[in-house]
């Protein structure tokens, strides 16, 4: 009897003390708990045989963001395009390169290795579209890798890494911060924007234009242009791949010569399925592609 | 109740919530409207078991959230424990509370139970980020964040509904006792 009435006081007690523990952790700054980072792994690890599944699922019933556009034409067109972007990029690279070697700066080009990585979980707050795919340091992801869908559509970043899976960030999450680009205009050239991620799905951001001429109709890219990287706090081998497409160009309000680009990833990353991750065979020496 | 089943039940739950949260997302311009798939499973075990076990589960089911989260940072993904945790936590109170006076043959007790549960875990969860986002790396618009909790915790009553018709003819095998007779007998917290 006096040992049934002091199980509830004891279980009492101990509620208490881990209501005040979690208080404190709750308003812990996410710099000193950091170390927790191997206790969610093992909930991941736990609850994966059942989310996995789920997710997979979850991407047959969005119709597999990983399969294609719908049209093979147009994804064929895109790649090549992408191709050809990225050889003119590499030309201008090399360019550059002999500019810097003659200077004396010693400049490393890595190439890539895809990983395919399936996406395992989604995180269980809806604040955060981070996606969990199975892809790890154990088949040479790292902090800071490109995932892209359809080969050449980014996904985003890695941002944390364990053994056997990774997290990445959408480029449309609103704590990914800033992403440069360029976009084709009408009469051949390209615009700069600074695109920052700003709703569900969408970035947006100015268009900079470099020419200063006297012209009347200001030169701008047409609905339904790609918009693709251009980023140095971005990989070089990430460099020209598709960030999305222009949904709308309209005049800033508060700057009316001015015009701000609305931009939709082609692919709809909240639901995205299989992904690929871009790797580098060896561990990075330069300062390419640091985190943010 | 049995804990193998309720384990059972809860892993299943999150994972489930996991993997399918793309599915019942709508995106309504700046709102993100995300029903929960794993709180009426919660609910559910918080209104039927003991008074000890609800919290617990509720407690423990909470902190599994908070470290599957990874809210973006300024340095990459954080991890963190506590919001939801704490927020289940109260919302096991309020269930505790107010389970002795609903019917819970009821899908409607469920669905509203699992509403309210939300609305009370997605304020505290607003709240605690909010007051980090002041001194800690977090972007966190309060407005919008609460307002599309608000929108996720009403449509969560739909996967409610859903969730009744799984449940209910597993109940027995859950290791429940007689519902209505339990309301007034056990007290073992």
């Amino acid at each position: 009897m006096a040992q049934a009435a002091r199980h509830p006081q004891w279980s009492s007690r101990l509620l208490t003390f881990v209501a005040l523990m979690l208080l404190i952790f709750s308003l812990t700054p996410t710099r000193f708990t950091g170390w927790l980072a191997g206790l969610g792994g093992f909930v991941e690890r736990v609850v994966t045989p059942v989310s996995h599944p789920a997710s997979w699922l979850a991407g047959v019933m969005a119709g597999g963001a990983r399969a294609s556009s719908g049209d093979a034409a147009v994804d064929e067109l895109a790649r090549y395009e992408t191709l050809a972007r990225r050889l003119s990029a590499e030309n201008e690279r090399l360019r550059l390169l002999i500019q810097d070697l003659q200077a004396g700066v010693a400049y490393a080009s890595r190439p890539v290795v895809p990983v395919v990585a399936s996406v395992i979980a989604r995180s269980s707050d809806p604040s955060s579209p981070a996606l969990t795919v199975r892809a790890g340091r154990s088949h040479g992801v790292e902090v800071s890798d490109v995932a892209v869908v359809r080969g050449i559509d980014i996904v985003g970043r890695v941002e944390r890494v364990s053994s056997r899976t990774a997290l990445v960030r959408p480029i449309t999450d609103r704590s990914g911060g800033p992403i440069d680009g360029v976009v084709d205009v009408s009469d051949g050239g390209t615009l700069r924007c600074q695109l920052e991620p700003t709703g569900p799905g969408v970035l947006s951001g100015p268009l900079i234009s470099e020419y200063l001429g006297d012209e009347r109709e200001p030169r701008l890219p047409e609905v339904g242009a790609l918009v693709r990287l251009s980023d140095s706090a971005w990989p070089e081998s990430a460099q020209m791949l598709v960030i999305g497409r222009v949904t709308e160009v309209v005049p800033d309000p508060e700057q009316p010569l001015r015009y701000t680009a609305t931009v939709s990833p082609r692919a709809e990353l909240s639901r995205v399925a299989e992904l690929i991750v871009r790797t580098s065979p060896e561990p990075s020496v330069s300062g390419e592609g640091g985190e943010r | 109740m049995s804990r193998a089943a309720a384990l059972l039940a809860c892993w299943i739950a999150i994972g489930l919530e996991r993997g399918f949260a793309s599915v019942f997302l709508i995106e309504l311009g700046s709102l993100r409207i995300a029903p929960s798939v794993a709180a009426p499973v919660f609910v559910f075990l918080a209104l039927q078991a003991s008074r000890a076990s609800a919290v617990w589960v509720c407690v423990l089911t909470g902190a599994a959230l908070d470290l599957t989260w990874s809210p973006g940072t300024a340095t990459g993904a954080g991890v963190m424990l506590g919001p939801y945790a704490i927020g289940h936590l109260l919302g096991a109170a309020f269930l505790l509370k107010a389970r002795g006076s609903v019917d819970k043959k009821n899908p409607l007790t469920l669905i509203v139970m699992s509403v309210a549960f939300m609305i009370i875990v997605q304020t505290f969860v607003s709240l605690v980020m909010g007051l980090r986002s002041v001194y800690d790396t977090i972007e966190w618009s309060m407005a919008t964040e609460w307002t599309s909790r608000m929108a996720s915790a009403g449509a969560t009553g739909f996967l409610a509904l859903a969730w009744w018709i799984v449940l209910r003819p597993v109940t027995p095998l859950m290791g429940f006792q007689q519902p209505l007779a339990r309301f007034s007998s056990s007290r073992s917290y």
